[in-house]
């Protein structure tokens, strides 16, 4: 059988032919990367909402959920005198307050008031959150540092590779004279941008993603109850929502001075693919969550179950 | 698959609803297992039970059926039995269990818990639908004492004897519900501290603890006051006193589940519930200690 070169290929052939290898290395590239898809599930501590933010979003998330939850208590005081640029200051006892390592670190960081976006820029609390990083990698969540380098390898040799044929293909059609390339080039320029973005898209390992989506759907009716939610920290709910599904997913009208620290979070779709494809594990069948009638004779609780 | 359970202390847990879930994942010091009800998972998605999965790699999971209805002369529905083995299967609980009612006669469903004629029949058909449940599912059920506002006409023996009849027929382990047990002696009129000595307590493996609420018939029917099991309410102090009993007499290690249904009140007051049951098996335990 004769197998044609690919770069014989005119224009619009070669064109087609790019656009299903690229699909197909992407695709076996992102399957590569799956292996641990399948491992169980590892026990970790799902009432730390940081330690569920950083493994949703890296340590700006955990950081960024953390000082929202300390102003909702009213560890620190927001001053949103400018806008853009809301202002928090550490109240007096806060440092002993604060529970947690990372919320003593941000305390102190706002001991002296400072913009809420200045967290992002500190090396101090950076550090902080590496015990985070740290037991998620430990977890198999998230990649370590020799996960982090197989996963870069295997994007270079795709990216690399697509790049270079495509590449390949630019000189042979430049040396037979032809100009029509622009596609090829935009293509190339699309795969290199966009393939890395997909490829990198996080730290986190297939385990971590499923965890993940796991987590989210074992807090689902926690987000459905979003709205009855209050400010004040009188429980963790509020934190624990933020640290599962993001500062957006807050009440609007509740939360509103948290939500106005950072906007951007605030407004972002935080719940990404997996939000709106969750299920409910509150009450699948019918029986409201009741734990002993027999089907239909709950409603809102059970009127006498005998269960 | 049911998990297998290494040897265990006492321990006290809650029913897994979803507006308690985030509360219960925020306390998991303080809860030392969960109890999910199978039914409603026996039509979810497989990324719900992997979630559930994962739910019981955080803490120990045992799961709780309402729909089979294995006390009946007649065979449990095979088909019911295969979707719950599923949801077991996928999820890996340490144990299931089921009550020991009948839910529907033929294909109509009462959508109860009804208590069946305490008979000599009824014995042997719940010892046979267990059997078949524990063939189907791959692990032999937990079997609950149900409550009940109507004592079951036609029976020829009483709840502690029959109940004591279906484990030894049956071979399986009993989930002790003490709000039902405290209800059935309240409106019946019997000791259930007197019924705690007639059942096997080296058979009790887990127990319920519930409230409920008074209700009243209509003036026809005598206008009677009946304690109705509806999981809306707090735990009882009688309910209490029954687990100090349990906990005195069980050679056993026992699992303790709060079973709330609605009317949630905050976390706070429900881990105190299960604080004070912790309290009640540890003076168990000393009574039986000292004894």
């Amino acid at each position: 059988m004769n197998i044609p070169n690919p770069f014989d290929l005119n224009g619009p052939e070669f064109l087609v032919f790019y656009a299903a290898l690229v699909l197909a290395a992407i695709g076996i590239s992102w399957y590569l990367g799956r292996s641990d898809a399948a491992a169980e599930a590892p026990s970790i501590d799902t009432g730390d909402p940081y330690l569920i933010a950083y493994l949703r979003g890296g340590a700006n998330e955990s950081l960024r959920v953390c000082t929202a939850s300390l102003a909702d208590r009213g560890l620190l005081s927001v001053s949103t005198r400018t806008k853009e640029f809301p202002v928090l200051a550490a109240r007096k006892d806060s440092e002993a307050i604060a529970r947690r390592p990372i919320e003593k670190a941000v305390v102190q960081h706002f001991k002296r008031a400072n913009v809420a976006r200045s967290i992002f820029t500190s090396s101090e609390l950076r550090d902080a959150t590496v015990p985070y990083r740290s037991t998620l990698e430990d977890l198999g969540l998230l990649m370590d540092s020799g996960g982090l380098m197989a996963r870069d390898a295997r994007v270079f040799v795709t990216i690399g590779g697509l790049l270079a044929i495509a590449a390949i293909k630019i000189v042979v059609a430049i040396s037979g004279g032809r100009t029509n390339i622009e596609f090829l080039i935009l293509g190339a320029v699309f795969v290199a941008f966009f393939g890395v973005r997909l490829l990198r898209r996080s730290d986190r390992t297939p385990l971590g993603d499923r965890v993940l989506a796991d987590l989210r759907r074992l807090f689902r009716d926690l987000r459905s109850r979003a709205e009855s939610l209050r400010p004040g920290g009188a429980t963790n709910e509020a934190a624990l929502l933020a640290g599962v599904f993001g500062l957006s997913s807050l009440s609007a009208s509740r939360f509103a001075d948290l939500r106005k620290l950072y906007p951007k979070a605030s407004t972002a779709a935080a719940v990404g693919a997996w939000g709106t494809a969750c299920g409910s594990l509150s009450s699948g069948s019918g029986s409201g969550g009741c734990s002993s009638c027999g089907g239909g004779g709950c409603g809102g609780g059970c009127g006498g179950c005998g269960g | 698959m049911v998990a297998a359970v290494a040897e265990q202390a006492d321990r006290v847990g809650i029913g897994w609803r979803g507006p308690l879930a985030a509360g219960i994942l925020a306390n998991l010091d303080r809860i030392e297992i969960v109890e999910v009800m199978a039914d409603d998972f026996v039509d979810a998605s497989a990324s719900s039970l992997r979630a559930l999965r994962t739910l019981a790699a955080q803490v120990p999971v045992t799961m709780h059926g309402v729909s089979l209805g294995l006390a009946t002369a007649g065979m449990v529905d095979p088909r019911r039995l295969e979707r719950i083995g599923r949801v077991v299967d996928r999820v890996g609980p340490e144990s299931w269990s089921e009550h020991l009612a009948f839910v529907r006669a033929g294909e109509i469903e009462i959508g109860h818990l009804a208590a069946p004629p305490r008979t000599a029949s009824t014995v042997e058909g719940a010892a046979l639908n267990i059997e078949r449940a524990a063939r189907t599912v791959g692990a032999r059920p937990l079997v609950e004492n149900i409550a009940t506002l109507i004592d079951p006409p036609a029976s020829d023996r009483d709840e502690a004897t029959w109940v004591a009849e279906v484990l030894v027929a049956s071979d399986a382990d009993l989930l002790l519900d003490l709000h039902n047990l405290h209800a059935n002696a309240t409106n019946f009129h019997f000791d259930a501290h007197g019924f705690l000595r007639r059942v096997p307590v080296d058979r009790i493996g887990a127990i319920h603890l519930a409230g409920g609420r008074w209700v009243t018939s209509s003036d026809e029917t005598g206008g009677e006051r009946r304690l109705l099991d509806d999981h809306l309410h707090d735990v009882p102090d009688p309910v209490y006193d029954l687990l100090v009993e349990v906990a005195t007499r069980s050679p056993r290690p026992l699992t303790v589940i709060l079973e709330r249904d609605g009317r949630y009140p905050p976390m706070e007051h429900l881990l105190a519930q299960l604080d004070r049951a912790r309290q009640a098996i540890a003076k168990g335990r000393q009574q039986a200690a000292a004894a």
